[in-house]
């Protein structure tokens, strides 16, 4: 068989013919200008090419880099109109109903000031907002307060159920224990369901109690 | 070797790429002008053109590669994000090595990390990881040479296990790994995965190194030469069988092919195919295409392809191999017909004689230690490992259809296997196995050797190796003893994790893990003993 044979040939032991000279062809290395001309034609597209794709994708790259801005607050829904209320010295006291925008002036031209009204107590360029009451007083009257421009509750005093450590840390006589301790009593109790039940935190006694007593709300 | 009119394009396209990327694209362009000016001198037009063109394409897109890559640096910010290429690698300081491929950088980026959360099966190539830390670039002469010399120490997290292509052949190589180690003994554990699918991780570092030691490492690498047995085995197969010629040209495709499916997208698959396939064309096809024509296409492609291959050592081992053996092979066996050895001996010696002359000065130069007795170790291994790489890829293929056969076929690999191991201890633990050489040292002496054997002295050329071998042997048994000794005051007698410099300046950054730091400038010797802020020692051994 074929490989038999092939396998003997193999095996056999080197003989004389194998010790003649080795004789290397002639090395070809001159290239035809024709060729040439083809392969490096060839090449110049295939590098121009290529170059153009990395640039295309390295500018698309350098687009996508612009960075996202997270949204962190979220604009809240006002409603389309306000209403308010106008009382005090005014020929037609009671509700205004205006569109979102309209100020304290465009509500005080609905409700007709009286002529001994104290109009410049009022800010008549402020922006209503829904749910707003305006006092108008009568000249020499006593000031009123100050109208709670935002409708939220601002004074009143520190709500024990909503306030931060650092908001807490404000009241006379709590410090950063005392606030803490509200609030870990917040969290792992519930929600304070009366004044009263501030004495339960540690750190506040009944005479400490005493003095926060009118500054906080439930 | 006849065929040689792209020879002058292959090696001028290398030595531009890699002035480009040791020293400056000026340079490159200076020196491609340089050869072409010659070559006009000459009147060889045809080269001059060829030389021109393919010597400024290959210094344009390494610097279009190098610019991408700085571009990168400049806008990268923490955390980075991209897709693991490789395995998980062990660096000598105890830190781990990953290869890390970002959107926008040409080239893998290697990261440094001590994460030992992130097991390292985890980090399976093809694996999506954020990494956070400190990208430093290093430039000019202290740069690892590459397209960029940007490195990252920091933490390593796994975003998105490996999907798809990468993601099978992961489990590919875990299964084969499982069907090893329930047939196979705990001899051929770590080497029946390297040498098929080149899978090392079941290799410990001490056996690692005695393949090291005895030549016999570029068994367990993705090459040219798994690629060229496979397609090789099954252009003989369709032969065979009578089959005509495209259906052999079919037959190895399909070999081709299945070879790069089940090891999976491996940086260096690529580069074996393309070096695989030059050993095809130099059994089967010689006639039609010469392998010297065959192997300077496949260094043009490969090196405008992927511009690190110029300075990656296992790329130049490659090419070097193949080309020593298609040019100096028949030297050789002429000059060894002497002995009166059987053929296939005298030829298989002839073969491995010429790829060791070719890679050791290659191998000094990366190491600074070459193995002496690699000729010897390659040539016993030599009939069994075509078996194995051929027998262990149809084990592979039977475990991915049912029944229950790659149990046979390892079986039958291991004791193949037990022999290669066999061969690796025993050449390892030989006192002269490996000797510190410089390349030089090594262009020398194998070239006094190659004289002899040219001019026919064949007998005195062996009698002086072994002469030489036995000299090697005695002085290391009598240096042995003397090894042991600490050089340093004060570290303990087993080896030490040291981070070694060759400036003050190049201590930082210090990678994780270093126990010590060894600064080789000159200089008058310090009054104290020196050590950084976080308490590692460090020591200055020129300096005294």
């Amino acid at each position: 068989m074929d490989v038999l044979q092939r396998i003997s040939e193999l095996s056999r032991p080197t003989g004389e013919e194998d010790v003649l000279r080795v004789r290397y062809p002639e090395p070809r290395l001159q290239v035809a200008t024709k060729h040439a001309v083809g392969l490096a034609a060839v090449v110049i597209v295939g590098v121009l090419l290529w170059a153009a794709v990395q640039a295309l994708v390295s500018g698309s790259g350098a687009d996508d880099e612009a960075p996202l801005w997270e949204a962190v607050a979220t604009e809240t829904e006002v409603p389309e109109r306000v209403v308010v209320a106008v009382v005090g010295e005014v020929s037609h006291p009671g509700l205004v109903t205006l569109d979102q925008g309209a100020r304290v002036a465009d509500a005080l031209e609905r409700a007709q000031p009286l002529p001994h009204a104290d109009v410049l107590a009022l800010n008549l360029a402020q922006v209503l907002v829904d749910g707003q009451q305006l006092v108008v007083p009568a000249l020499g009257a006593a000031p009123v307060p100050a109208s709670g421009g935002d409708g939220a509750a601002g004074s009143g005093g520190v709500s024990l159920n909503s306030a931060s450590v650092s908001e807490l840390v404000a009241l006379p006589g709590v410090g950063e224990a005392t606030a803490t301790a509200i609030v870990r009593h917040r969290e792992t109790q519930g929600p304070f369901r009366s004044v009263e039940d501030l004495m339960q935190v540690k750190g506040i006694g009944p005479s400490k109690f005493a003095a926060l007593r009118d500054l906080v709300v439930l | 070797m006849q065929e040689l009119r792209l020879v002058p394009t292959a090696l001028l396209v290398w030595a531009a790429v890699l002035s480009c990327l040791l020293v400056s694209p000026l340079v490159a362009l200076g020196l491609v002008g340089g050869i072409t000016a010659g070559c006009l001198v000459m009147r060889q037009w045809g080269q001059a053109i060829l030389l021109g063109v393919f010597g400024t394409a290959a210094v344009a897109v390494s610097w279009v590669r190098m610019w991408l890559a700085a571009q990168w640096a400049q806008q990268a910010t923490m955390p980075v994000v991209g897709v693991v290429t490789g395995s998980v690698k062990e660096t000598a300081t105890g830190a781990l090595l990953l290869r890390v491929r970002c959107e926008g950088l040409p080239t893998p980026l290697p990261v440094f990390f001590t994460n030992a959360q992130a097991a390292a099966d985890s980090l399976a190539s093809g694996t999506t990881v954020s990494v956070r830390g400190v990208i430093t670039q290093r430039t000019g002469a202290a740069a690892p040479p590459g397209v960029h010399g940007l490195s990252v120490q920091g933490s390593v997290e796994v975003l998105a296990p490996a999907g798809g292509f990468a993601g099978w052949s992961n489990g590919v190589k875990e299964q084969f790994r499982a069907a090893v180690n329930s047939a196979a003994g705990s001899h051929s554990q770590g080497l029946i995965p390297g040498m098929v699918l080149g899978d090392t991780s079941q290799q410990s570092a001490a056996e690692q190194q005695r393949y090291i030691d005895t030549g016999l490492s570029h068994l367990s690498a993705v090459s040219g030469a798994n690629v060229a047995i496979v397609t090789t085995f099954a252009v003989v197969v369709a032969t065979l069988c009578g089959l005509g010629l495209y259906a052999r040209i079919g037959a190895a495709a399909a070999a081709l092919l299945l070879f790069a499916v089940l090891v999976g997208p491996e940086p260096s698959v690529l580069r074996a195919a393309a070096t695989g396939l030059v050993g095809l064309i130099a059994v089967v096809a010689s006639s039609q295409v010469q392998p010297i024509h065959a192997l300077s296409l496949v260094v043009i492609g490969l090196l405008l392809y992927d511009t690190d291959l110029a300075v990656h050592y296992g790329f130049a081992l490659s090419v070097a191999a193949t080309a020593g053996i298609v040019a100096l092979s028949p030297l050789l066996y002429r000059a060894l017909a002497g002995l009166r050895l059987p053929e296939i001996i005298v030829r298989a010696l002839a073969v491995a004689l010429a790829a060791d002359l070719v890679t050791m000065p290659i191998i000094a130069l990366m190491a600074g230690r070459v193995s002496v007795v690699s000729v010897a170790a390659n040539l016993l291994v030599a009939p069994v490992a075509g078996a194995i790489t051929v027998l262990g890829l149809a084990a592979v293929t039977a475990m991915l259809l049912p029944g229950g056969a790659e149990a046979v076929l390892i079986w039958c690999i291991s004791p193949l296997t037990w022999w290669v191991h066999t061969v690796a201890t025993i050449g390892s633990s030989l006192p002269a196995a490996t000797v510190v050489a410089t390349p030089l040292a090594v262009v020398v002496g194998y070239g006094w050797c190659l004289y002899g054997l040219l001019v026919g002295r064949t007998k005195l050329v062996a009698f002086c190796l072994t002469c030489g071998y036995v000299g090697l042997t005695v002085l290391a048994l009598v240096r042995a003893p003397a090894q042991h000794a600490t050089p340093f005051q004060g570290l303990p007698a087993e080896a030490v994790r040291s981070h070694v410099v060759a400036t003050k300046d190049d201590i930082e950054p210090i990678p994780a893990g270093a126990e010590a730091i060894i600064v080789l400038e000159r200089g008058s010797a310090l009054p104290r003993p020196v050590e950084t802020p976080d308490g590692i020692p460090v020591f200055f051994p020129n300096r005294n």
